[in-house]
This record gives structure tokens, C-alpha cells and sequence, in this order.
């Protein structure tokens, strides 16, 4: 341990940031770990010689939130634990002290004084016809929008591109993948790339944006940073400038900027960077025409940004400029004909890309050559690799900001979220706000207003196919066909078509939730329970939303930054018993428990969630006690949800969701109608008897033997559950089920319906999530566990009743 | 089969083949000219 001058409020002697307490100040001296956790450390601005401080810490002491280069981050304490710190010097100290915000011009280094327009990205006389490479006429323009989370990205797409919006679906990336017409530029096309913080080779986010940014396809490159934010935003930005592809750069936020006493020298700026800089705010619709036109100028006229050279010559002795030029001179030309940019493929290959080195495929006496010479800088700058490449972004970012940035003073939004956060993330307040705002959200989703919006829009399609039934009738159409129409199209689309109203309602609160900044909380003081399960913080949200339906659940998934904990939590999200049960759960209660429905609701919900939990625990255990995801998260201050964000969301889900209803879901639908309605011989049947159902139904009964269900009629009845839950209970009752149970097999039969695979819409929301797979493995894993626990209730309740 | 039925049928039956249709669309579209160029398109393929 090194000795430091100790001050009232600084750590006195080196430790790591796990041990300091809340209030506590400290210089980042030594970035531990490795991989991916690094390598976000670094990112984020968690860099040796950065300045940081905790401020305050989850209900369970873990994880802890910092503030770092002017804004909140939450990491666990093992996390924490690889990073050293020590106690600031005097001369450090001021970086914690409000009154002196100033910025130091003093220390310029891109010496060009004016203020004067540089005309980067523009026609007229600011463009040069000399050195113009225009792109033949009538070419589509086509653009990537790059920023980092909480830039407020979504917000500027959508009011780039309107309503004109096409949604793809990726897994495995974080969100969905948007598509759409720049308004106004009917020659132009817009796609929103995921929400990264750099291009490091470690999440399927940063290679995709990396790889469709790189594509030939792609014209120019708009990249979004939120000017409250600019030091840790401009990180993404000068690695997108590496790439070489024409960019703009638009400063977001820069009303709360100006708001809050700060300002940015924006000619200045994009002097120095060399790409045109506007400022926007995405928000208040200002700015956008301006930054449209600049977009359309650099990608017409393929102008790349004039600097991608960010390594000072004199910076901490030069170590890291050396390294790099030696680099690009000897990768150049494999750098050219691999299509990738020298500069971006050796700063990549410096700090360990594999993807970049198998790229060059570049033979063992380059590549020793190449080694040698990053020892040699690792030697001279007294860092390792990953961490001087990101100490010489950000070291250019500094000086950058230093010229051309007067940083607000402490935000109105930051001391406004503080504020909140002291109720909503408080030690004993947290948990109990939580479990309120998500009751409340269940209860107004699923009882208060998407109960009665379902039940009217299943009134009026069962009213549809009444009518159409009616008419059919009177044509005198067969009455195979007419089955078809009423009981397969209406009565089985239709009721999956009634779950609309829930999804969108649901969604309205979600994207509430989230817009305003609370998600991130609720991650923040949920995680250390979860991460017990393998899972992360934010698998919260999806599992309780399964408790309402598992199609938004396994769809809100998607909120999850991390492939693995987003198949684990969809995974577990159809053992948390969906509203749609509550009809089986009532039935059977009624009939065998009568006075005592509300001790076997509570007893089933908790077998559901002990379930979940056990299941979770095995599977951690399956996996190698393979941690969640590094839990490195930003907290973005509190703000009232955009309802345009808001607007959009709903409508690409309900969209999405009716798209699904009437191509998938009706074809299954039709297969299994078919297979209830007909016998082998092709001949009509009456209430499913004798059907090809009833035929594989019974194949199937002698496995349901064990659990006291061997009839027929009952596994006809699970089988029809696979369409809709509700359909059960009709079922059971068409098919005179109620008389062949007893209370022992009531109780079977209750624990099989709460644990069973879910329905056809909640296995293809996961088929969409996950692939056609993992869709097969949850309905067979389902009924795995569902019969093993069914056996053991059905085994017990013969011992006691 | 009468008329009706055969027109019922007929539309039920067109139903099916657009929702056909659109999967393997979905399934295909990494060969149209939307997709050209999208380095996205392995993943639209695997997902889809």
C-alpha cells in the first residue's frame, strides 16, 4: 500500500473502490480485470489518472453508484473490486469543487484562434468543386445513426424519419433494428444502430455497428452525443472518425447546456475535429434541418472527416503516437485491401482485436513485429495497451473540451434526480416504491384497463364470427368450412388478437418507465437479489410482467443489454403464472376447494416463483456458475418521457405483435383446428371425439397415467391450452372433463396448468426472440418440469387427503 | 361443395398463402435489394 496525503473528504491510502464509502473522492490509479469488463471500464472513462466519486450505494450495499466525469455509474462491488484508486492531489482536488468549473484555454493545443465558420459539410463557397468525389445522381443515400445510450438517439430518429419507419428484429442485439426515410429526403435511408458505448469487439451491438457502418453500403454516418455528457459521448465519436466514413456530429441537449450556465465553441470544434458540428436538441425539434442538409452534403459528396489522427506527438512522451504510425505503416497496405481503414485496424490491433487480426490475416513476422513494438509503448507509458489507447482518446477529448467547451455547472437534471433518487433508491424506501409502482402498473395494465379493453375486443370478434357464422350459415356454406371461419379464425386468432389492448397498454408504462429514467433504478437496486439466480437487474421487469401475460414479458426482454441474460430471463419468464391461468386456477377451485380460492391462488403463485427461482439456481449451476452480465450501467437523469418515444414504441409493438397474429399464429392455429375437427378418415366430429386429437391425445394419456390426468379428454384439454390458456376450461367443460377428478387430481391438474408450456402466442414471442429452438426446447422443458412437479403434488396430496 | 363454400374457402385459403408469403419473405428478404450491402443481414437470416 502506497502512502497518500490524506484529506477530510478523500481516501487516504490506496484501495480499490469497493472499500470507499459513500461521499468519498479518488483518483482511478490502476484499472483491473480483463475482457470485455475492462475493456467497458475503459470505455466509460474509468481510466488510470480519471476522477471519480461514490455517491451513493444500492439498499444491499451493492452495486455502488459513482459519479465519473460529470455523470452517474453504477458497477457491483466485485467489479469495483479491480479498480485502485488513491487519495487526489492538492492540485486534483478542484475537479470536485463547484466553484471551479472554468475551463483552463490557457492550455491550447490546436492553436487556431477563431471563432470564424469553417463550412465543413456545406455547399456554396464553403465547397470546393476540386477535390469533390460526388456520388453518381440518383443514388440512394443511405445513413447510420451512431450514439451512445441515453444520447438520445430514439428521439432524434424518430424525428428524423416521422411515421415512414420500418422495424426489424435482431436477437442478440439490444434493440430493434429501425429502418426509415430521412422527412423530406425521399432519396435517403436512416438506420438506427444499437445504443453502444465504443467500437470494442466484445458485444454483438459493437460488431454490428462496426460492420454496418464499414459496409459499402453505407454513405455517411450521423453520430449523436449528448452535450450535457460531451467527455465520455466524444469517446465513440473519434473511434466513428477513425472508420474514415463521411459523419456528422450532432450535439444533442444543448438547450439543457445552455440552461445550466454551459456553452460550446461549435465552430471551434469542428474545426479542430474536422467534421461538420451541429448542435441539436432532438427533443425540441431544433436544429434537425440544419443537421439533415450537413448529412446529405458530406454522404452526396463523400467528404470523410479531415482528423483521425488523435495522438499527440508530445503526449506523456509520444510512446503511444509511435506505437500507432508503426503500426499503420506496416498493416497499410493489408489494411487496404482488407477494406479497412489503417488507422481504425491498428488502433484496433493495438489494443487486441482478434476480429481486426483475423481481418489483415497478417503473417507471424508482422505480427511479432507488432508486439514488439506495443511492449515497447506499454514499457514507455506505463500502462498496458487497452488502457493507453483510451488514456490517448480521451487525453485528445480533454484538450478538445478544454478549448472548446465552457462545462455547465452541476445540472438543474442532476440535482433534481438526486433528489429523487434519495426516496426511489433510498435504503428502506427503494424496494417497497418498487414493488408498488410495478403493482400498480400490473394492476392498471391487466385489471383496469386491458381487462375490460380485451374483454370488449373479444366481444366484438366473438360477435364478428357470430355474425359471419350467421351469414355463413345462411349461405348455406358446409359446415367444415364454416367450423373453420368461426371456430379457427375467430375463435382462435381472435383470441390471441384480443391480447392487443394489454400489450399496448402495457408498453405505454414500460416506455414510460424507461424514457423517464427509472428502469435504470430499478436494475440498480434489484440486481444483487437477481445476480444470486445468475441473472441480471434488469431481468426483473420482464418476470413480473409475466406474471400479467408471458407474450409482453418475453418481449420486454429486450430491455436486457446482454444476449445470455436475455435467454435466461425469457427462459423464466413462462414460470411466472400468466392471467390467462386464472380461469383454470378458478374452475378447478371452485369445484374441489370451494371457500378456499384464494389460499390455492396464493399457493400456486408461490409454487410458480419457487419454481422459477429453483429452476434459475440449476441453471446457474448448468452454466458453471457463469456470472450475469457486467453490470457497468450509466444512470441517466430523470426526464419526462418524450411522447412521441412513447407513441412510436406502442404502435411498432401492436404492429409487430397483429403481424404475428395473422401469419404464424393463424397457421398454427388452422393445423390444430384441423387436427381437433377431423378424424383420420377425413370425416367431420363432433366435440373433438374421435378426432386426430383425441387420437394423438390419447397416445399421449398413458404419460399423464402417473400424475392421475390418463384420460383422453383431460390431455385434450392441455392440448388445447397450447392455443390459448382460457381455452382449458372450455374444453373441459365441452368434453365433460369435471366428473373423471377428484380433489387429488384436481390438485395435479392445477400444478400441470400453472407449469405447462405456455401458449402458442408466448412460444412465438420466444421463437422471434430466440429462433425456432429455443421455442422447442421452452415447450419441452416446460412439460418436463410441469410433469416432474405435477407428479410430486399429485403423490403428496394422495398421502394427506 | 357449393359456391359459397368454394368462395369461403377459396379466401381462407388466400389468407393462408399471403401469411406463407410474408414468413418466407422474411425468411428470403437478405437476397432482395433492401438488404444489399447490410452487414446486418446474418443475423436477419439466423433471427428471422
Amino acid at each position: 500500500m502506497r502512502p497518500c496525503i490524506a484529506y477530510s473528504n478523500f481516501v487516504s491510502e490506496m484501495q480499490t473502490i469497493d472499500n470507499l464509502e459513500i461521499g468519498r473522492e479518488a483518483i482511478i490509479e490502476e484499472v483491473g480485470g480483463e475482457g470485455q469488463i475492462r475493456t467497458h471500464f475503459l470505455d466509460m472513462g474509468l481510466i488510470p489518472g480519471a476522477k471519480l466519486k461514490v455517491v451513493a450505494k444500492a439498499p444491499t450495499g451493492d452495486p455502488i453508484q459513482l459519479l465519473v466525469s460529470g455523470y452517474a455509474l453504477t458497477l457491483r462491488k466485485a467489479d469495483a473490486a479491480g479498480i485502485t484508486v488513491r487519495a487526489p492531489l492538492p492540485a486534483e482536488t478542484d475537479a470536485f469543487s463547484e466553484e471551479n468549473e472554468e475551463t483552463d484555454y490557457g492550455r491550447n493545443t490546436y492553436l487556431h484562434d477563431h471563432n470564424a465558420h469553417p463550412g465543413l459539410g456545406e455547399g456554396g463557397k464553403y465547397h470546393s468543386k476540386d477535390h469533390e468525389k460526388p456520388l453518381p445522381k440518383g443514388t440512394r443515400l443511405t445513413f447510420a445513426l451512431a450514439g451512445q445510450q441515453n444520447s438520445g438517439k430514439t428521439t432524434l430518429f424518430n424525428v428524423l424519419t416521422g411515421s415512414s419507419q420500418h422495424v426489424g428484429n435482431f436477437p442478440g442485439v439490444t434493440v430493434d433494428r429501425k429502418e426509415g426515410v430521412i422527412k423530406g429526403h425521399q432519396d435517403t435511408s436512416i438506420t438506427d444502430l444499437p445504443g453502444i458505448y465504443s467500437l470494442s469487439p466484445y458485444t454483438a451491438e459493437e460488431i454490428v455497428s462496426r460492420e454496418f457502418i464499414l459496409a459499402p453500403g453505407t454513405n455517411g454516418l450521423i453520430n449523436i452525443v449528448d452535450a450535457s455528457n460531451i467527455e465520455r459521448n466524444l469517446y465513440l465519436t473519434l473511434q466513428l472518425m477513425e472508420l474514415g466514413v463521411p459523419m456528422v456530429l450532432a450535439l444533442n441537449m444543448m438547450d439543457e447546456v445552455r440552461g445550466n450556465g454551459g456553452s460550446i465553441r461549435i465552430n471551434e470544434m469542428e474545426r479542430i475535429l474536422g467534421v461538420p458540428v451541429v448542435g441539436i436538441s432532438a427533443a425540441r425539434n431544433e436544429g434537425i434541418d440544419e443537421l439533415v442538409e450537413h448529412a446529405v452534403h458530406v454522404a452526396r459528396y463523400q467528404e470523410p472527416p479531415a482528423r483521425n489522427d488523435f495522438c499527440g506527438k508530445d503526449d506523456n512522451g509520444g510512446a503511444v503516437h509511435r506505437c500507432l504510425h508503426s503500426v499503420i505503416h506496416l498493416i497499410e497496405e493489408r489494411a487496404a485491401a482488407s477494406g479497412i481503414p489503417a488507422r481504425f485496424a491498428a488502433t484496433k490491433l493495438i489494443e487486441g482485436d482478434g476480429w481486426v487480426e483475423r481481418a489483415l490475416n497478417l503473417p507471424a513476422g508482422e505480427r511479432e513485429a507488432i508486439e514488439k513494438i506495443i511492449v515497447t509503448m506499454e514499457q514507455e507509458r506505463g500502462l498496458d495497451r487497452a488502457a493507453a489507447i483510451a488514456d490517448m482518446r480521451y487525453t485528445f477529448i480533454r484538450k478538445l473540451c478544454a478549448q472548446t467547451v465552457v462545462k455547465p455547472r452541476e445540472s438543474k437534471e442532476y440535482r433534481r434526480s438526486r433528489r429523487i433518487d434519495k426516496v426511489l433508491t433510498g435504503r428502506w424506501t427503494a424496494i417497497p416504491i418498487f414493488i408498488a409502482v410495478m403493482a400498480l402498473v400490473v394492476w392498471l395494465t391487466i385489471d383496469v384497463l386491458g381487462a375490460p379493453l380485451q374483454e370488449l375486443l373479444d366481444r366484438g370478434i366473438s360477435a364478428l364470427g357470430a355474425g359471419a357464422g350467421e351469414l355463413l350459415a345462411r349461405w348455406d356454406v358446409s359446415p367444415a368450412v364454416l367450423s373453420l371461419v368461426v371456430d379457427a379464425i375467430f375463435g382462435g386468432v381472435g383470441a390471441v388478437c384480443s391480447f392487443v389492448p394489454i400489450i399496448v397498454i402495457l408498453f405505454f408504462f414500460l416506455s414510460m418507465l424507461e424514457d423517464s429514467g427509472y428502469m435504470a433504478r430499478v436494475a440498480y437496486v434489484t440486481d444483487s437479489y437477481l445476480r444470486k439466480l445468475g441473472l441480471s437487474g434488469r431481468s426483473i421487469v420482464p418476470l413480473i410482467i409475466g406474471l400479467g401475460c408471458s407474450v409482453p414479458g418475453v418481449m420486454a426482454s429486450r430491455t436486457l443489454p446482454s444476449a445470455r441474460d436475455r435467454r435466461k430471463t425469457i427462459l423464466l419468464t413462462p414460470f411466472m403464472s400468466c392471467s390467462a391461468k386464472l380461469p383454470i386456477y378458478a374452475f378447478l377451485s371452485a369445484a374441489f376447494f370451494p371457500g378456499h380460492g384464494g389460499l390455492v391462488l396464493v399457493c400456486l403463485y408461490l409454487l410458480s416463483i419457487c419454481t422459477g427461482v429453483l429452476v434459475a439456481l440449476i441453471s446457474k449451476h448448468v452454466d458453471g456458475g457463469s456470472e450475469a452480465a457486467p453490470f457497468v450501467m450509466e444512470l441517466p437523469n430523470y426526464r419526462l418521457p418524450q411522447l412521441r418515444n412513447v407513441g412510436h414504441l406502442m404502435w411498432d409493438k401492436t404492429k409487430d405483435f397483429i403481424q404475428r397474429a395473422f401469419t404464424v399464429i393463424l397457421i398454427a392455429t388452422l393445423v390444430i383446428w384441423f387436427l381437433q375437427s377431423f378424424s383420420f378418415r377425413f370425416e367431420m366430429v363432433e366435440n373433438g371425439e374421435g378426432s386426430m386429437l383425441a387420437w394423438v391425445a390419447g397416445l399421449l394419456a398413458p404419460l399423464f397415467a402417473p400424475l392421475g390426468l390418463g384420460d383422453w379428454r383431460i390431455v385434450t384439454a392441455f392440448i388445447s391450452g397450447f392455443l390459448a390458456k382460457e381455452s382449458v376450461v372450455a374444453t373441459m367443460e365441452v368434453l365433460g372433463v369435471l366428473g373423471s377428478l377428484n380433489v387429488a387430481t384436481a390438485v395435479s391438474m392445477l400444478v400441470f396448468s400453472l407449469l405447462y408450456t405456455p401458449c402458442i402466442a408466448a412460444i412465438a414471442a420466444v421463437r422471434r426472440e430466440l429462433g425456432g429452438k429455443w421455442a422447442i426446447f421452452v415447450i419441452v422443458f416446460q412439460c418436463l418440469v410441469a410433469w416432474v412437479v405435477a407428479f410430486g403434488a399429485y403423490r403428496i396430496a394422495l398421502l394427506i387427503l | 361443395m357449393n359456391a359459397a363454400t368454394a368462395i369461403v374457402l377459396a379466401v381462407v385459403l388466400s389468407a393462408v398463402a399471403v401469411a406463407v408469403a410474408i414468413i418466407v419473405h422474411h425468411r428470403r428478404k437478405a437476397g432482395t435489394s433492401a438488404c444489399c450491402g447490410c452487414a446486418l443481414k446474418d443475423l436477419c437470416l439466423k433471427t428471422e
